[in-house]
């Protein structure tokens, strides 16, 4: 580049947000660096992307390989999920090392994963929008500004209904039967049931073809093998993969623009700022450190990105010293995510469904939803034993069943961890087993968030330290949707239900640690340092009432590029 | 550390000892959590017996707390020695260990008593004190304890026992030699290429 900049626009990580900025800057002809703290798979110049440092940067799908990505990803659990060794941590590429620290104050985990698309290379790839009411209620952005910029991501995704399984089948009787009634809005406004909106290609048509060959399959589209959480590599090249985490869909768009570089490994350590008349404080440089080699570069541009996601956002903020906000970090959302699950008798199965297993590892993770504006939502779901027994046995504020009471007006039969001779019988019955993950709306509150460790550092700068609390009203709506997710199981017919209700400081829905309003505008430019902007889940204005979060993130990402393009680039060519 | 250091040289380390007195402890936790099942066997067939024991689940913990920024597994055995000597101690039971016990009292005591300890050191308030020594605070020691329940299930049920020979070598080294036995107890396949089943569900329909 001229005038000593290495890019017009630095985008920082490469998951739901920032792959999506990166496309839409670079189809306007801007030249762009995104810098991606973990590894990239399924591309030649990094062969062998855990074991070593492989190239500096890819700017070219002639990179790419399919092949490559399916020896990666090996559709094993442990090997693929591991929240400490697995290929999709928060932690650097090399396995051999440890993973990155976060303190999380009151028993959760974080769950996201680095690398090359971010936490969306594990993600379900449910891609709800956000409940109106929701963006009454805190945005200044409305929500039908949003529509046009939810329709381009659903079209360019792309986001289609999802197929129905078993699971899916019997969570559907379930709502039916609970008096529940489908439903065909996308901008929801009252209760109802749907099958999901998910980012994954539509089922290979040759799939019921007995004749179809799938182990050479090269064809496109979903074969329902369950496996969207450990990492989806089916279709005939990378950007053609099935389930669209930003890996196989944003960053490949991004790339055929000619105008995008792709540097992973590479962790952005500080962000730096310049001062002038004119601008005051504005961001143009950042600095980053090799994950493999320790090596330190600094890079320039005119504009920088941060989509680094809902802590390392406001971690980079605070570590690079950026000035003082009092909501940089606070606000944090998480849906408070819980789950239920209920075990069935085979006959029921037989009389529901034909057949006598539900088998959750079949289908898509997740292919259907029940939307509950003022509550939340709550989606059936099912995925290998290990990963499914954790989400529904192993994972607690409550302590273990038996120190547990179950009280009459509960739904549920059992709650805490499910343990010892239970724990055996129950996973047992996997295969008859229905698991719901319930999603509620909390709202924003000061008190929770992301704040920095004053004393312990790692290689990247003081660690964040994460603080959730429940408040009562957010307990009272959670119980509430609880409630009828475990009623749900009943009603289809469960003989018996469990609640294992998680620590609503479990990390997996991270939002609004940055929000638009508060942190920067309503360009999603911070308020304090020019030139600076934010596309992640950190810039929502609140949890969104319960749905998914990364469709709305990548609608407003397109939105914020936009912004970037008409402020700094007005002579951008028009797409 | 002073407490178990009864019977060892000098008040020096030694290696196996220690490497004893973590194996034992983290072993009662794994077999309290996923226990051999001789009731379930009768009932279900002879793969129902079988638990963490033959499945390595507590080399698994082992090396997954080392694997922590901070090595964790011996400070989580000595917490949970710690923790259970308090609990004999409130129960109004005789707490001292003969001399060359090792220390292990949390193995003393029954399945359910143990996973009451986990759970106790696994909140916030539940950690009375943190033993001198240790160079962790109480918010560390949190995430971690409560981490074990899932990281036993993910060890168990994951295909990481079938790594067999090869399951210590770096991730990217091992070969899955055989069918984990959580997968036969629950009758999980194994991973698949697709599944030929679209659309034929009733439910799913839009009326």
């Amino acid at each position: 580049m001229d005038n000593g900049f290495d890019a017009d626009v630095i985008v920082i990580g490469s998951g739901g947000g920032g792959a999506v900025a990166a496309k839409e800057l670079g189809e306007k002809g801007l030249k762009v660096l995104i810098l991606e703290a973990g590894p990239w798979y399924g591309n030649r110049k990094w062969p062998e992307p855990n074991t070593s440092a492989g190239a500096q940067e890819s700017s070219s799908n002639d990179d790419l390989d399919i092949q490559l990505l399916k020896t990666n990803f090996t559709d094993l659990e442990d090997d693929m999920n591991d929240a400490i060794t697995g290929k999709f941590r928060w932690g650097p590429a090399d396995r051999s090392i440890s993973p990155w620290r976060r303190i999380i104050e009151k028993g959760g985990f974080v769950w996201q994963s680095a690398g090359v698309g971010g936490t969306t290379l594990l993600y379900f790839a449910n891609c709800p929008r956000a409940y109106p009411a929701a963006f009454e209620r805190d945005w200044p952005i409305s929500y039908e500004e949003m529509i046009p910029y939810y329709e381009e991501v659903e079209q360019t995704l792309p986001v289609r209904e999802a197929t129905a399984t078993s699971k899916e089948d019997l969570f559907l009787y379930g709502a039916r039967k609970m008096g529940f009634t489908y439903t065909s809005e996308i901008n929801l406004t009252k209760p109802g049931f749907r099958l999901q909106p998910n980012g994954i290609l539509g089922i290979n048509p040759m799939l019921n073809n007995p004749d179809f060959d799938l182990e050479n399959n090269q064809a496109v589209g979903c074969t329902l093998r369950g496996h969207c959480i450990n990492g989806c590599c089916i279709g005939p090249n990378v950007g053609s993969v099935a389930k669209r985490s930003t890996l196989v869909s944003y960053i490949p768009y991004a790339l055929a623009t000619g105008n995008v570089d792709i540097m992973p490994n590479s962790f952005v350590t500080a962000i730096h700022t310049g001062q002038n008349e004119e601008e005051g404080l504005f961001a143009n440089s950042v600095t980053v450190r090799n994950t493999w080699t320790g090596e330190i570069r600094e890079f320039k541009a005119k504009v920088i990105v941060l989509s680094a996601g809902s802590i390392e956002s406001p971690r980079l903020w605070l570590n690079s010293g950026l000035p003082e906000n009092e909501w940089v970090g606070k606000g944090l959302t998480t849906h408070m995510i819980d789950c239920v699950s209920g075990i069935f008798e085979e006959k029921d199965l037989m009389n529901i469904l034909g057949m006598s297993e539900v088998k959750p590892y079949v289908g898509q993770n997740s292919a259907a939803r029940m939307d509950y504006p003022g509550l939340g939502a709550f989606e059936p779901f099912g995925t290998s034993p290990g990963i499914n027994s954790t989400m529904i046995y192993g994972t607690s504020q409550k302590g273990y069943y038996f120190q547990n009471q179950t009280r009459e007006e509960e739904a549920w039969d059992r709650e805490g961890i499910i343990a010892g001779e239970l724990l055996k019988e129950f996973m047992r019955n996997y295969n008859k087993t229905l698991s719901i993950v319930v999603f509620s709306d909390d709202d924003v509150s000061k008190k929770n968030g992301v704040t920095l460790d004053p004393e312990r550092r790692d290689e990247n700068g003081y660690i964040p330290v994460i603080s959730y609390e429940i408040s009562d009203a957010d307990r009272e709506r959670r119980d509430q949707l609880v409630g009828l997710a475990a009623e749900l199981l009943k009603k289809a017919g469960a003989k018996t239900v469990s609640r294992a209700n998680w620590p609503p400081d479990v990390c997996a829905h991270i939002m609004s640690t940055m929000r638009i309003g508060f942190v920067t505008d309503t360009n999603c430019e911070a308020f304090q340092v020019k030139r600076l902007f934010i596309a992640d889940n950190s810039v929502l204005c609140n949890g969104l009432g319960g749905p998914n979060p990364t469709l709305t993130t990548q609608a407003l990402a397109v939105r914020t590029a936009e912004k970037i393009v008409e402020k700094y680039f007005p002579s951008a060519k028009k797409a | 550390m002073a407490e178990n250091r009864d019977g060892l040289k000098d008040g020096l380390w030694d290696e196996n000892s220690v490497y004893d007195y973590v194996v034992n402890t983290i072993k009662a936790y794994a077999d309290a959590m996923v226990p051999h099942s001789p009731d379930l066997a009768e009932l279900y067939g002879r793969i129902q017996f079988y638990g963490a024991v033959e499945s390595y689940t507590a080399e698994y913990l082992i090396m997954s707390l080392d694997s922590y920024p901070t090595p964790f597994a011996v400070a989580a055995a000595e917490l949970l020695n710690m923790a259970a000597k308090q609990y004999l101690m409130e129960k109004g039971e005789d707490p001292d260990l003969p001399k060359d016990s090792g220390g292990l009292y949390f193995s003393k005591l029954s399945q359910e008593d143990r996973l009451k300890i986990v759970d106790r050191i696994s909140s916030p308030g539940g950690i009375i004190y943190v033993p001198a020594g240790l160079t962790m605070k109480q918010e560390d020691i949190v995430p971690v304890m409560s981490a074990l329940n899932r990281l036993t299930m993910m060890g168990y049920y994951s295909e990481w026992s079938g790594y067999g020979s090869t399951r210590f070598m770096s991730p990217d080294k091992r070969m899955l030699e055989y069918q984990p036995i959580g997968w036969e107890q629950v009758g999980y396949p194994g991973p698949s290429k697709g599944y030929r089943i679209a659309g034929a569900f009733n439910f799913a329909q839009k009326k």
